[in-house]
């Protein structure tokens, strides 16, 4: 199974990710792979799904396929975009080849452009050990169904 | 709230003044796949509009969204830095 490990820095638990276009826009022709970028990433346990900061998705040359209402940490709503994304991270071989992200229109952290929520942590087992200052996210399958 | 600029903001409006002949269609639960002001199709999953409008349309703002009788879900919640 593969397994991601870190340490955990003042801002986080800290990753590099890849972001690049969902496998359905590859495979249908739509879209191509090599726009892939890498990014810095910050778990962030308390949000419900993954969020990539203002900017990233044109990057990567994304449209968005649909509009949410994303609730903040102060109780603020905000409609944002929606996005299908392929998803790695390289560093472990961990695959999300159809994850449905949001964008950030009103924030920003100066500690990653993608914030990684539950719904990538859904798929493994995360483990923050903050006596040691390590996290782990493994997975089951290299290929998460997302 | 979405700008008229918005790339999404005519498959939205499209979305919804179709949205109850959908449910009457008895589509509640499915996903529709709308690009300009066009229904074209309606899925069992978000996947299956998702892999459907990359083949017909391309890399383009095309919407898909499932069919319910509530106009909007509740938020979603992302406690991040703000």
């Amino acid at each position: 199974m593969p397994i991601l490990r870190g340490r955990i820095r003042p801002e986080g638990a800290l990753a590099t990710v890849t972001i690049g276009p969902s496998l359905f826009a590859v495979e249908s022709g739509a879209a191509d792979a090599a726009r892939t970028i890498r990014v810095q990433a910050i778990f962030d346990t308390g949000a419900d799904i993954t969020v990539l900061q203002e900017g990233v998705a044109e990057r990567v040359g994304l449209f968005p396929h649909d509009v949410i209402d994303v609730a903040g940490m102060h109780g603020s709503t905000a409609s944002c975009h929606v996005y299908d994304v392929h998803l790695t991270f390289p560093d472990a071989g961990i695959v999300f080849p159809n994850l449905t992200v949001v964008e950030s229109r009103t924030t920003s952290s100066a500690h990653g452009q993608v914030l990684i929520g539950r719904s990538v942590l859904w798929k493994g087992v995360f483990v923050y050990d903050g006596l040691r200052h390590t996290y782990s996210f493994e997975t089951p399958d290299p290929a998460a169904t997302s | 709230m979405i700008h008229a600029s918005d790339p999404l903001a005519g498959p939205l409006a499209t979305f919804s003044r179709h949205q109850g002949d959908l449910l009457e269609a008895g589509h509640a639960g499915k996903w529709a796949l709308v690009y300009g002001d066009t229904v074209h199709g309606v899925f069992e999953s978000r996947h299956g509009g998702l892999a459907d409008g990359y083949r017909r349309f391309g890399n383009v703002p095309f919407l898909v969204r499932e069919v319910q009788a509530q106009a909007r879900p509740s938020p979603t919640r992302w406690f991040a830095d703000s």
